[in-house]
């Protein structure tokens, strides 16, 4: 018989311990407890057996780990929460007595100061950690600034938040670090790349949000001052990285007018000249160009003396030049071989992203979305933005007659004249001149709020007679989703996607039943597809004047194109006998409508009998270099086990439905394409 | 000085021993006493034969304070006038402390309007009150700004006194490793839920019809599902409360009894068929380890098979050169469960801690009639707010519980006091 031993002494009833028991230990209160966890990322586990962990027969219990409770007891914080309490008991007491004046000398002078930097620091040891958990802050603290205040939402808190939010924005504009956004029906996506760290948030769209009573407010709060702490800090250190002064200058006044990003004035940190002011107006002109020219003259100076020392170093400096001057451009991944992996494509560079809208100035009219709009344009280099008076002051200009304004972004369809109301004609003492809704003002661009995000996702300027005012749109693609392997892409070339020989057999199938073939499409087509097809077809012809930045075939999509020829093999091999059945069948219908013509079929096909000839060989190679693959993953197939082998049926099999699914949608812009020349 | 002038003479000599008796010695104690006088008076305040007369005499207006004694003796004042007239007329000196003493336009101002120094305003006590039953009082000083991840440019070492040095030095507070360890995902592959999802094609306010279809038909299967769930598990609690209702109602003889015996079965108490099947024998402990032995041998040959099967078809498989067709495989089993993150959606059946389950997650999807093209127009669905909430649940940050709006109150029970029976008839 072995040692007796006692139960709950070793194992899960060591290692965990009951919230009840957790927090009779810290001697504190419920809520004081859930705060402490919120704040220090202590968070309930779950014991692989929990009859075993816990004592009790309750089956119900939170468990924590007994050893992170145990550091528990050593946290500042724990202290401050009983102090809390202490002075809580004394405030009630006097207040008791009716020494009113007693209590609140009590809370303004005793109350203990709560700092969470400690904390900080302790969750997060390197900046990395911080910015890689930064996702949920953000998302909180930017639902937080839109919400409207409640009792349980203190209007302190929102105007924190709003502050916080504003801030990172404006670092994000001043480094251009902003990559992707996407418009759901939720919110307004974001990603920025941040030292390297992909951030990604989302923002409610303005007055939607319900409150209701289903969230636990004071949970909430406690993640919003942990979170307002950390964005606090975190702005900081990357206001100081860019030599900025934290905090930028607040103009209360123009935020109570509505200048949401510009009410706030970045400051450079410099000691010995003044604070220059880097507003986005004078940003042109501040002392980097001058700064540029002092060390140019240094160099060449620097030049002189060691040509004529002889020393042979210049070299090397120029090389460490190069270097540096090629830091930023990334380069782009390209597979060696073809079945190698697709790899992850870097996104923008800073430059490209900082010189997209720089050119332009845009004016964005009263009923599009001004917050979104201005941080988007902003963070993509532009510098000029106007808008209306009642979307808040801090415009470049209100005045939407302005001859400078090149772009304009209008939310609303085109009416008739008769459809508008009659405009007040008392309108001459206001400062701005009026302009009828619905008139065009001559040489500038009309666009619809979409085609901003589809430049900044597509990386270039989109042809914008397609999202003019009253146009139906092409559809808002998500840039985080990337197109299967094998299917459909609207955003790449026909000649990208398509498969080995896929042309040309469309081609034959074309020629034998046109007719067919147009009477069934209208019936099939969907308006979406038709108009995703259209959309991108004609981006391709890139004929804008002026508007041309980047030729559409990148080397992503190549790469991809390989990889596709790759694995779309078996694929084909399975749907080849397919086409071939297809090809008979579209033969007999020619010999059939032949016949009904009353012509010899021989002589119809008489002419292009030899170019079908070479047609059909090429189709037979491929057929047999198709089928031989089959064969060999036939082969290899038996030697799977059963479990891979099941699982490789199941994915050749989804496979397969999304390269048909594919197939039929190219097949119909083919036909699109065609038509249109 | 005195009137006689008589010629100088000596002492009156009652013996003639002595110096006085000298003849040189002349008898000058008058004069001496003449000049002491005059000295006496100069001392006390000048010669009074040289004063004027207002210095020498005073009018007296008092009045004698017998006779005042003898009057109020006989004319009592009344007590009050008496304190009354014990009244200082020179203001008392005040020891208040006063806001604004120094500085006042000349008029007074009435009591009610004067500042108190510790007044509090309702708002704040209300706000103090609360304060005090929440056990909340907070300092609302701004945070230091500061860098916290710059580097430490001196962490000021501790003096070390040799004086102490035996002593052991105090362990530095070391976080332990369970702290660092990723919350439990509620997601039902366990693999842990990000903040913020990337967003699906179909959730683009201007999506393509493919993917917004493909997202409502999927949604609109799960929706039609649920309600199936429903409606069944409505079915189940309707045909309960069915079955309680018909319990309650007969009162627990057996029908079928009687028309049973009039039929002329008569069932007798006979058992059941499962208690007459013969048990087998209990197995003893050796029985058993054999047992165990056998089963592991088994196992063990078994996996021993399989491992070689396996590694034949690897050695194959090499020497095949089937390189690109292993690689395929793998993409193929990492594709199937490739997504790293979990699912948000679709959760484990039990909860962290507790029996209230995650909340259901909104229906994010634009349906066929809400559908617009522009973002004008565009109608948001779901709730951020409660997708935070629900997201920091499904990461395992907290436990799902239901907020309590209403506090459970102390339960009192209410009794009738019987004191007014307690009588006595007053003649017993």
């Amino acid at each position: 018989m072995g040692k007796i031993k006692k139960k709950g002494t070793s194992g899960q009833a060591k290692n965990y311990i009951t919230r009840t028991q957790a927090v009779r230990k810290l001697q504190i209160s419920l809520p004081d407890f859930r705060r402490l966890c919120i704040f220090k990322g202590i968070y309930p586990r779950e014991p692989r057996n929990k009859k075993k962990a816990s004592k009790t027969s309750t089956p119900s219990t939170t468990f924590y780990y007994t050893k992170d409770i145990q550091y528990l007891l050593h946290e500042p914080l724990l202290k401050k929460f009983r102090e809390q309490k202490a002075l809580a008991k004394k405030i009630a007491r006097s207040l008791g007595r009716g020494e009113v004046g007693d209590a609140s000398r009590l809370e303004k002078n005793h109350a203990p100061r709560m700092t969470l930097d400690h904390i900080v620091k302790e969750r997060y040891p390197t900046f990395i950690d911080a910015l890689r958990d930064l996702d949920d802050a953000l998302s909180l603290l930017f639902l937080f600034a839109s919400l409207p205040s409640t009792t349980h939402v203190p209007p302190k808190t929102i105007a924190l938040c709003q502050r916080l939010c504003h801030e990172f924005q404006h670092y994000l504009i001043a480094t251009n670090s902003l990559r992707k956004s996407f418009l759901s029906i939720k919110g307004i996506y974001y990603q920025a790349t941040i030292q390297g760290q992909d951030i990604m948030w989302l923002v409610p769209y303005r007055f939607v949000q319900r409150v209701n009573g289903d969230v636990d407010y004071r949970i909430m709060a406690t993640f919003v001052e942990f979170y307002t702490t950390l964005l606090g800090f975190v702005n900081y250190r990357l206001y100081s990285t860019l030599g900025l002064r934290y905090p930028p200058k607040f103009d209360t006044r123009s935020d109570d007018t509505g200048a949401e990003l510009a009410a706030f004035t970045l400051e450079g940190r410099a000691v010995g000249d003044a604070p220059k002011a880097v507003e986005a107006s004078t940003k042109q002109t501040n002392g980097n160009s001058a700064n540029q020219e002092v060390s140019r003259e240094v160099q060449e100076k620097v030049d002189k003396v060691i040509q004529s020392a002889g020393l042979d170093k210049t070299k090397d400096e120029k090389t460490v030049e190069t270097t540096e001057e090629s830091t930023d451009a990334i380069d782009k991944f390209e597979p060696t071989a073809p079945e190698a992996d697709t790899l992850p494509q870097p996104d923008l560079s800073v430059e490209e992203a900082g010189a997209l809208f720089a050119p332009f100035t845009f004016y964005i009219s009263r009923e599009a979305p001004k917050a979104p709009l201005e941080f988007l344009l902003r963070s993509f280099g532009c510098k000029r933005i106007g808008w209306d008076e009642v979307l808040g002051s801090g415009a470049f200009t209100h005045n939407e007659t302005d001859s400078r304004i090149t772009h304009q972004i209008v939310d609303r369809p085109a009416l008739p004249e008769s459809a508008l109301p009659p405009i007040p004609a008392a309108s001459e003492n206001s400062a701005t001149p009026k302009v009828k809704p619905g008139t065009r003002i001559p040489g500038r661009t009309y666009v619809q709020p979409q085609w901003v995000w589809d430049c900044i996702n597509d990386g270039k300027l989109l042809r914008p007679d397609l999202y003019a005012p009253g146009a139906t749109l092409p559809p808002h693609l998500s840039p985080w989703v990337k197109p299967s392997k094998g299917g459909y892409d609207p955003r790449a070339t026909l000649a990208e996607q398509e498969e080995e020989g896929e042309a040309e057999l469309a081609e034959d199938e074309e020629e034998s039943d046109e007719e067919m073939a147009e009477a069934s499409e209208d019936k099939k087509a969907d308006a979406k597809a038709e108009a995703s097809a259209e959309d991108d077809s004609s981006e391709e012809d890139d004929s804008d004047p002026g508007m041309d930045v980047a030729d559409s075939d990148d080397d992503e999509s190549d790469s991809e194109e390989e990889v596709e020829d790759f694995d779309g093999l078996e694929d084909d091999a399975a749907s080849e006998s397919e086409d071939e059945e297809e090809t008979a069948r579209s033969r007999h219908q020619k010999e059939l409508e032949a016949e009904a013509a009353g012509l010899p079929f021989s002589s119809h096909g008489g002419a292009a009998d030899d170019k079908k000839g070479k047609k059909s060989s090429q189709a037979k190679k491929i057929a047999s270099k198709k089928r031989k693959e089959e064969e060999e993953l036939e082969r290899q197939k038996m030697m799977m086990s059963r479990k891979k082998r099941k699982l490789l049926e199941k994915m050749m099999h989804s496979n397969k439905k999304t390269s048909d699914e594919a197939a039929k949608l190219r097949s119909k812009r083919r036909k699109l394409e065609k038509s249109e020349k | 000085m005195s009137a006689q002038l008589t010629a100088p003479k000596q002492y009156s000599q009652p013996s003639r021993k002595g110096k006085k008796a000298w003849r040189k010695n002349v008898d000058i104690d008058e004069v001496q006493d003449g000049l002491r006088l005059l000295k006496d008076e100069e001392i006390k305040g000048g010669v009074l034969a040289e004063k004027p007369s207002d210095e020498l005499f005073t009018i007296d207006k008092a009045g004698a304070p017998e006779i005042r004694k003898a009057y109020e003796k006989q004319h009592k004042p009344l007590k009050s006038d008496e304190i009354l007239s014990k009244r200082s007329a020179i203001p008392a000196v005040d020891s208040r402390k006063r806001v604004n003493s120094k500085v006042t336009d000349g008029v007074i101002e009435p009591k009610t309007k004067r500042q108190k120094s510790d007044w509090v305003t309702r708002k704040d006590w209300l706000r103090l009150k609360q304060v005090a039953k929440e056990n909340k009082p907070v300092n609302l000083t701004t945070n230091k700004l500061y860098d916290p991840w710059a580097e430490n440019e001196d962490e000021t070492p501790a003096v070390e006194d040799p004086q102490f040095d035996y002593l052991p030095k105090p362990k530095p507070k070391v976080a332990p490793d369970t702290i660092k360890r990723a919350p439990t995902s509620l997601a039902a592959n366990g693999k842990p839920v990000p903040a913020v999802r990337t967003p699906g094609a179909g959730v683009s306010y201007n999506p393509s019809f493919e993917d917004w279809d493909r997202l409502l038909q999927e949604k609109g299967q799960q929706a039609v599902e649920d309600e199936k769930k429903r409606l069944e598990e409505e079915r189940k609690e309707a045909e309960r409360q069915r079955m309680i209702e018909e319990a309650q109602h007969d009162n627990g003889e057996a029908k079928s009894d009687d028309e049973s015996a009039w039929e002329g079965f008569e069932s007798e108490y006979e058992k059941p068929e499962w208690l007459n099947k013969k048990r087998p024998e209990r197995k003893n402990k050796t029985q058993r380890n054999k047992i165990k032995k056998r089963k592991e041998e088994e196992r063990k040959a078994r996996w021993e098979a399989q491992m070689k099967k396996k590694q034949d078809q690897l050695a194959q498989a090499a020497i095949n050169g089937a390189t690109a067709e292993q690689r395929e495989l793998y993409h193929a089993q990492h594709s199937s469960d490739e997504s790293d993150e979990g699912d948000d959606a679709v959760l484990r059946r039990r909860p962290l801690g507790g029996k209230i389950p995650v909340p259901e997650k909104h229906l994010e999807v634009v349906l066929p009639d809400e559908l617009q093209d522009s973002l004008r127009m565009l109608k948001p669905e779901g709730n951020l707010l409660d997708d935070r909430f629900r997201t920091l649940m499904v990461q395992g940050k907290l436990e799902s519980r239901k907020p309590i709006t209403q506090p459970r109150k102390p339960r009192r029970e209410v009794t009738e006091k019987w004191g007014y029976k307690d009588f006595k008839v007053p003649g017993l």
